[in-house]
């Protein structure tokens, strides 16, 4: 019994051990100098480098990829797939025509980063992504071949700036082909939310106060679910070796 | 007169419990939740296997099953960002570059399968005959007979085909790729035929078929039936409701390998299937 | 006969497909006792027990004519659930014939079928199982009983639908002597009762005496139902008792051994001298040796400690009952199995393997062509065609072996696996389920092997096989395996192996062949031991 004892125990300790090098220290919300109760960030960066980024605000607790990317006002595509939701097709003009998508040679790769933290590649569509206030959703024109690299940092995007210019504001494209469809002006809403924040010193004294305190919690959703999963599957393997430990025995005293 | 021993748990409860584990296991391909569905309904046919009943065959089944899925998926599916050889392209099907990524969608495959096959487990391994009979609604209680009447026969094809090989071997048969086998299956098969029909024959002598039928063992339901019965269907209900409300149950592994979502509250409802290992007494 | 039960008028019948017909024009009437029914393999005992509750021809479909009457009702035309109620019909095989794995539920699986409401299933159960004696079975599961048991188990099954004919298809033709004395008890019972049991099998000796009517069918033709002793002697596998009765042209014909012994004052000698066993060449190479042998299905040894020998042409008969191990000890010394501990060696040459159910493994068209494989298969020098007259298969060769019937098909498959003159034949129950004639048949097969320098080992039931071939006896008992000698010691009287011959005569000759012969000699060679018994001296036992 102490075996096996032992063992279950290990199991345990080990799945926890796992969870806590994997758990990421709750980061600081970057506050977000414009109107709204939240603030996400989109950043797009094109195949030649070039990035476009908004700040979008929103009321409700969280919003759908696809609706922060709506409401950023960069214009994009889509097709559905099932279970897995919209893929994108086209953003912010690139590529032009497309008859694949995602695209043979290349793809809009999508990154998720939760509450400031690095991208990570999301492994569902945009309609079926969940991003809440200091999330970051962003979009990479890749290779299809190879690992997709990450975008720009989502960092300061939405944050109050101190200086005058932000790091990355409005979209500087080189070059500019007609975008088809309808393709909303650049200087749209969201742009001038953030402008405004920008020069509102009283907002700006928000976010700072907002970036130095603790703000609201960073979401554990994600995060939870593993430690919970986690727990679960020790908890469970380990009951499940105790008892074949068990019927071994019975088994052998039997015989 | 005395009461005849019960399963435990009343039939219809573990088929209801079967029915809502196995929904669960296939309802998401998430492989967390699989994973967990698996070690719940390992550990229920744990708690419950009699102790004379041999665990190997299913062992074996459920190995071959998961390893077949996951092959298939490998070999099958080319996308994905790591990849882990190339096999020559000119090969139909299979020719073109394995990805870790299609490995690990194939691994969720296989978990599922292997959470449906122990899912499913209890009813053939825990459940006697009339217990499986019993816990048929009316309407399918045939369909039940027969299920639980081949249950007894595939027993027996073990023994029969070890039998065959034996003698096979003996009069000079060796295995020698697929089609030797025809020697030692096709007999096996005709044995199994003509085993079923001296069966059926049995069964109709003692007036099978004759019309309504009566059971013969009572089967009264106490709390933990219903309790187990609740637990299951909740389960079942939540994984519906969650893939109805749209979040996010599936895994896409592609293009590059990353953690699923996971939801505590789906967690719960897994965790919730292992009730029935929780045996009183 | 007072009120028959079952009469059948003019039936004949053909199976599907089937041009000569399986019953012709059988007129018989069967009421309350015991009737026997005895025929040859393929004779068409089967195919008339299935009559009497309506799977022939409900079930097996084919042609009919004539017409029948079973406890009131028509089996031809009432459905068979129906016909349920009024007849019983226990077949050879137990485990296809069990539905449920628990013997209680299996007891009551009929009176399911039927929608006894529950409260009068539990106590037709519990009284059919009192009756039978297996109260103290009620929760076990089938699996763990004896093949005796299951029988029985089967038996209530049918009782409890408490039917006026019980038919019995070869019960005991898979049970040891234990299992099947208990299934013939219980019918015996049953008939002293008054019930109408009709029981069909091969084995005769312990119900011939007891019977109270025997039927013969023959190639589809019945004789009977008449008093055993009128029908004896027309027999076409008599017992042995009978074998003698008639050769000796005893009257009134004995039919068991008791009535036989009443018999021996006739004879112009005793027989009680043992005659000379049949000569083993000393000088034979070993075939097979084994030392310390221990044997077992999984890590456990059933048996062990096995010390056996057996020389080129020598015939060793393993006996014991089932569960002991000699299938498992068959299948160590052919090489399927590893033994657990100990050595064996086994000179050079092939080894031919009789399993249980040997019939399984025939799949090919003809008979002739699965001869033909193994001949192929082991580069023998043989003809197909002395293998199949040899085994009586000359008339069978065109037919598919699964068409025959079960004793036809063992033949087969015996002929199929002992083809090719093999160094070391193993045999593990070859007689199941085959009538005199075929037994005959494998005997001299047997013989004529050895005399080519075969060594066979042969594991059965069957006492009157064991004391015709077998040179030596072995018994597996305890675990351990127990040399007693040639058959005239262990079939001799006061063994737990006697054949009725043997027993009929202490110290003497064990089978049909040797007494007749030993007569013919004329006076005895030796006084011999005759406890208690001078000759002349006629014992009257009844």
């Amino acid at each position: 019994m102490t075996r096996a004892r032992a063992l279950a125990l290990g199991l345990a300790a080990l799945t926890l051990g796992a969870l806590a090098s994997l758990a990421r220290v709750a980061p600081v919300v970057p506050a977000c100098a414009a109107a709204g109760a939240h603030h996400a960030a989109v950043v797009v960066q094109h195949g030649d480098g070039s990035v476009a980024s908004r700040c979008v605000a929103f009321d409700a607790s969280d919003v759908t990829g696809e609706q922060l990317l709506t409401q950023s006002g960069i214009a994009w595509s889509g097709q559905t797939f099932g279970g897995f939701g919209d893929a994108v097709c086209a953003l912010d003009g690139e590529p032009a025509r497309y008859l694949d998508c995602p695209g043979k040679d290349s793809y809009w790769a999508v990154f998720v980063s939760s509450g400031g933290g690095s991208w990570r590649l999301s492994n569902v569509g945009i309609s079926s992504l969940t991003l809440r206030d200091g999330d970051a959703e962003g979009f990479r024109y890749v290779p299809s071949v190879g690992n997709p690299i990450a975008p720009t940092s989502p960092a300061g995007v939405c944050r109050a700036p101190v200086s005058a210019a932000p790091s990355a504001d409005a979209s500087s494209r080189v070059t500019a082909p007609s975008p088809p469809g309808a393709s909303p002006p650049l200087s749209s809403p969201s742009t001038l939310r953030t402008s405004a924040g920008q020069i509102a010193v009283a907002a700006a004294t928000a976010g700072i106060a907002r970036t130095a305190g603790s703000g609201t919690p960073p979401p554990s959703g994600p995060d939870g679910g593993l430690l919970a999963a986690s727990v679960a599957v020790g908890a469970l393997a380990g009951l499940a070796v105790l008892r074949l430990m068990a019927r071994r025995r019975q088994r052998r005293s039997a015989a | 007169m005395s009461e005849p021993d019960g399963p435990g748990l009343a039939p219809r409860a573990w088929l209801v419990w079967s029915i809502a584990a196995v929904t669960v296991a296939l309802l998401t391909e998430n492989p967390v939740y699989r994973v967990l569905v698996a070690l719940a309904a390992l550990n229920v046919l744990l708690a419950w296997l009699p102790r004379e009943r041999n665990r190997k065959p299913l062992g074996l089944a459920l190995l071959v099953a998961a390893i077949l899925a996951a092959l298939i998926n490998v070999l099958a599916s080319h996308t994905g960002a790591d990849v882990l050889l190339r096999l020559p392209a000119w090969l139909p099907l299979v020719g073109g570059p394995i990805t870790l990524e299609s490995l690990a969608f194939g691994g969720a495959l296989s978990l599922g399968l292997v959470a449906a096959l122990l899912a499913v487990a209890p009813l053939s391994l825990v459940l006697e005959p009339h217990d499986v009979v019993d816990a048929m609604p009316a309407s399918l209680e045939r369909t039940g007979i027969a299920v639980a009447t081949s249950m007894n026969l595939v027993s027996g094809f073990g023994r029969t085909f070890v039998s065959v090989r034996d003698a096979q071997q003996m009069r000079g048969w060796r295995p020698r790729g697929l089609r030797s086998w025809n020697e030692v299956l096709v007999p096996v098969v005709l044995t199994a035929i003509e085993d079923s029909v001296l069966l059926a024959e049995a069964m109709e002598a003692r007036g099978f078929g004759a019309g309504r039928r009566t059971s013969y063992s009572r089967n009264s339901w106490t709390l933990w039936d219903v309790a187990v019965v609740v637990s299951a269907l909740a389960a079942a209900v939540l994984f519906v409701g969650a893939r109805l409300a749209g979040v996010a149950m599936d895994w896409y592994p592609y293009p590059t390998l990353a953690l699923p979502p996971i939801h505590p509250l789906l967690v719960v409802g897994c965790l919730v299937l292992a009730l029935p290992a929780f045996r009183r007494g | 006969m007072a009120d028959p039960i079952a009469r059948l008028d003019g039936i004949s019948y053909w199976y599907p497909g089937v041009v000569a017909p399986s019953l012709r024009d059988v007129t018989l009437q069967i009421g309350p006792g015991l009737t026997l029914v005895a025929g040859s393999s393929g004779g068409g005992k089967s195919t008339l027990l299935r009559l009497f509750d309506g799977l022939v021809p409900q079930f097996h479909g084919g042609r009919i004519s004539g017409s029948a009457d079973v406890a009131g009702m028509d089996p031809l035309r009432t459905s068979i659930p129906r016909l349920a109620t009024r007849v019983g019909l226990v077949f050879q095989d137990v485990e296809t014939q069990s539905v449920y794995g628990t013997v209680e539920h299996e007891v009551a699986f009929g009176l399911e079928n039927l929608g006894v409401p529950r409260s009068h299933m539990h106590d037709l159960v519990d009284e059919t199982l009192g009756e039978m004696g297996l109260d103290g079975l009620r929760r076990r599961r089938l699996a763990t009983l004896s093949g005796g048991e299951r029988q029985l188990v089967q038996l209530a099954a049918v009782l409890v639908l408490r039917p006026e004919l019980v038919a019995l298809d070869e019960p005991t033709s898979q049970l040891d002597p234990d299992g099947a004395a208990a299934v013939m008890a219980a019918c015996q019972k049953l008939a002293a009762a008054g019930q109408a049991v009709v029981v069909a099998e091969h084995r005769l000796e312990s119900l011939l005496g007891r019977a109270d009517r025997l039927l013969i069918v023959e190639r589809g033709e019945a004789t009977g139902p008449e008093k055993p002793r009128d029908l004896a002697a027309r027999l076409a596998n008599p017992p042995s008792v009978v074998e003698l009765g008639a050769a000796l042209a005893w009257d009134p014909l004995p039919l068991s051994g008791d009535e036989a012994r009443a018999h021996l004052g006739e004879l112009p000698h005793s027989l009680n001298a043992r005659p000379a066993s049949a000569p083993v060449r000393r000088d034979a190479e070993t075939a097979l040796e084994a030392r310390g042998l221990a044997v077992g299905p999984g890590r456990q040894a059933i048996l062990d400690g096995v010390d056996l020998a057996v020389g080129a042409g020598e015939v060793i008969a393993l006996v014991g009952p089932n569960g002991s191990g000699k299938t498992t000890l068959l299948r160590t010394l052919a090489g399927l199995l590893a033994p657990l501990a100990g050595t064996m060696r086994r000179s050079l040459g092939r080894t031919a393997y009789l399993p249980q159910n040997p019939g399984a493994l025939l799949h090919l068209p003809t008979v002739r062509a699965e001869v033909d494989l193994t001949l192929r298969r082991t580069d023998s020098a043989d003809e197909v065609e002395s293998i199949l007259s040899s085994f009586g298969l000359l008339g069978l060769a065109e037919r598919y072996p699964r068409d025959l019937s079960a004793g036809e098909r063992q033949r087969a498959a015996i002929a199929v696996t002992l083809a090719g003159s093999p160094a070391l034949a193993l045999l593990d129950e070859p007689t199941r389920g085959m009538d005199l004639a075929a037994r005959r048949a494998l005997g001299a097969a047997v013989r004529s092997l050895s005399a080519r320098g075969s060594a066979v080992v042969i594991a059965t039931h069957d006492v009157d096989l064991v004391a015709e071939v077998a040179h030596r006896v072995v018994v597996l008992r305890d675990g351990r395996a127990i040399d007693l000698g040639p058959p005239e010691r262990a079939c001799a009287a006061g063994s737990a192996f006697a054949t009725q011959i043997g027993a009929l005569f202490p110290g003497g000759p064990v089978t049909v062949a040797a007494a007749l012969a030993e007569l013919a000699a004329g006076a005895p060679r030796s006084p011999g031991r005759s406890p208690g018994r001078s000759p002349g001296a006629a014992e009257v036992v009844r």
